[in-house]
């Protein structure tokens, strides 16, 4: 009887796996063969020269280089937004909160998480609104707004993984520490920290990827069809998830509707690259922690 | 409550009315004793009697353990500079109290980095020395445990890539190279094989004369070869102390430690 359970079980939890790979790589091949052929120099900056448009020398109207860029600058202010926050709430959660606080802030924590993105774009274009009335009269919605708004819906990620990450390490090192002389401040950043980082990273994966696709919250804060590229902080922009969602929604042409298959692709591959430089500089640091050559 | 019959009368440690609980299990109840300094003091007694619970009261490391509440006073001895000054532990700053007061735990915890790290992460941060004295020093204290000629040239590796008595030597070599006044060893053997715990055994006798080592076993055969002086708990109360020479031999012996546990 036991016997036959734990073969279920085997074959379920290798069926699951499967699962995903199979998901992942019909995406893949899906969104290689539709926007695969198109993938190219005309996809990003259809009839203006490639040097011009990567210099700003010469406006893209109807290519994807604007949306690409616009993305990532929105990811970059994001998570310069939502980094420091994210981390060191979970730091503080995981390493120096009372019980109580841990209960009271995990309960903020877990409301946060379930915001859902259309509801934190309304919030940004109200408080925009109202800053407007306030102290701002100029303030339009912008890529500063976006990433404000885009940094509080991918919070949570960042610090859940953080605490997770911190609760789950192995207790013989903090008191290991302890039984050095370490103080708890050393235990935590020059110990516990470090080791996490692994963790930590798959936080900021989530959040990452999180802010890479959504549409509901730019699409109230900032992001317009056609802006080139954003001019600055305070700016209206393009972004490519929004592009995709433009293109599905007004497509006239075959064509059109291939090169959006094309704008997600080179969605896919901007946040993988961004994803594969985080890793790599986790593995450096990590490396260069642990001291092994 | 006897003294330690031991005709040099300097202590390490003198404890007095300890009592530790954690939430429900009250873990020692009122002790009463005192260690002396520079010879190996061993804890024996069942699981759950109290030692490790005793132990941990030397370095206030008891206090990191859920629902910790303890009264009474443990005044350590020699570790304020003055040979004869004894100090209340929770007089001491706890960095200071944990660098004199060395602890080597049961399974070997080397930190997840590499050999070296492990020696100068503690030498530089608690200790503050420079890298190149932190250098000298791990050298010299992994020469001491006898484990330089075996990772002088893989110091870059990870701790873990050593064997278990490997590891437990490193353990002790980081905490010589602190310099500590006592040494504190949780059955330090207790997770080794025979040959490991061998060598692990000698390096302990070796450092008999230079630090107040106070270790707790399980093995009564082990008390005998290494202590010097003795201590039975049973149910978080001191049973006995004695000498090690006023100890039975031979078959004599598990009959005596039968009757005392």
């Amino acid at each position: 009887m036991m016997k036959r359970r734990e073969k279920f079980l085997l074959c379920l939890s290798w069926g699951s796996g499967l699962l995903i790979c199979g998901a992942v790589g019909t995406l893949l091949v899906f969104l290689l063969a539709r926007g695969g052929p198109v993938f190219g120099k005309e996809l990003f900056f259809d009839s203006t020269p490639p040097m011009d448009a990567l210099l700003g020398l010469k406006p893209v109207w109807n290519g994807i280089w604007p949306a690409v860029m616009g993305t990532f600058f929105l990811l970059s202010l994001t998570l310069a937004f939502a980094a420091l926050p994210g981390i060191g709430c979970g730091v503080f959660l995981a390493c120096y909160a009372t019980p109580k606080q841990k209960y009271r802030l995990g309960l903020a924590v877990d409301l946060l998480a379930g915001i859902p993105s259309i509801v934190m774009g309304l919030f940004g274009f109200v408080l925009i609104v109202y800053l407007r009335r306030t102290v701002l009269p100029n303030g339009t919605t912008c890529l500063l707004l976006s990433s404000f708004c885009l940094a509080l819906l991918v919070l949570p990620s960042l610090v859940v993984g953080t605490r997770t990450a911190l609760e789950t390490l192995p207790r013989y090192i903090s008191l290991t520490a302890a039984a050095l002389g370490f103080s708890h401040g050393q235990t935590v950043w020059r110990l516990l920290l470090p080791a996490a980082g692994q963790g930590i990273l798959g936080g900021l994966m989530l959040a990452l990827g999180r802010a890479a696709e959504d549409t509901a919250v730019i699409m109230l804060t900032g992001v317009v069809a056609n802006a080139g590229l954003p001019s600055g902080l305070t700016s209206k922009f393009e972004a490519l998830p929004f592009r995709i969602y433009y293109t599905a929604a007004q497509y006239a042409t075959q064509r059109e509707l291939d090169l959006g298959f094309g704008a997600a692709l080179a969605l896919l591959l901007l946040s993988g690259s961004l994803l594969l430089c985080a890793w790599g500089f986790q593995r450096g640091l990590e490396r260069r922690w642990r001291g092994v050559r | 409550m006897t003294a330690p019959s031991i005709a040099d009368r300097e202590f390490c440690a003198a404890i007095r009315g300890l009592s530790v609980r954690f939430g429900d299990r009250q873990a020692l109840k009122g002790v009463d004793i005192d260690f002396p300094a520079k010879r190996i003091s061993v804890l024996l007694g069942r699981s759950g009697s109290g030692k490790t619970t005793l132990l941990r009261s030397f370095n206030r490391l008891n206090e990191c353990f859920e629902g910790y509440e303890g009264t009474g006073t443990v005044k350590l001895g020699g570790i304020a500079g003055a040979p004869d000054s004894l100090e209340e532990v929770n007089a001491l700053p706890l960095s200071r109290l944990r660098r004199l007061v060395g602890m080597v735990f049961q399974t070997p915890n080397p930190l997840p980095l590499s050999i070296r790290k492990n020696l100068l992460l503690p030498l530089t941060l608690v200790a503050g020395l420079e890298t190149d004295e932190a250098e000298e020093a791990m050298k010299r204290s992994l020469t001491a445990v006898g484990l330089w000629k075996e990772v002088a040239d893989r110091l870059d590796r990870p701790a873990f890539s050593l064997s278990g008595g490997q590891r437990q030597r490193l353990c002790l070599a980081r905490v010589l190279a602190l310099e500590p006044e006592i040494l504190l060893l949780d059955e330090p053997t207790a997770s080794l094989d025979r040959l490991a715990a061998a060598v692990v055994e000698d390096l302990i006798l070796s450092l008999k004369g230079r630090y107040s080592i106070v270790m707790v076993s399980h093995s009564l055969a082990q008390a005998g070869r290494l202590g010097d002086f003795l201590a039975v708990l049973t149910d978080g109360r001191v049973e006995e102390t004695m000498a090690a020479s006023a100890l039975p031999k031979g078959a004599e012996a598990e009959k005596f430690l039968e009757k005392l546990l």
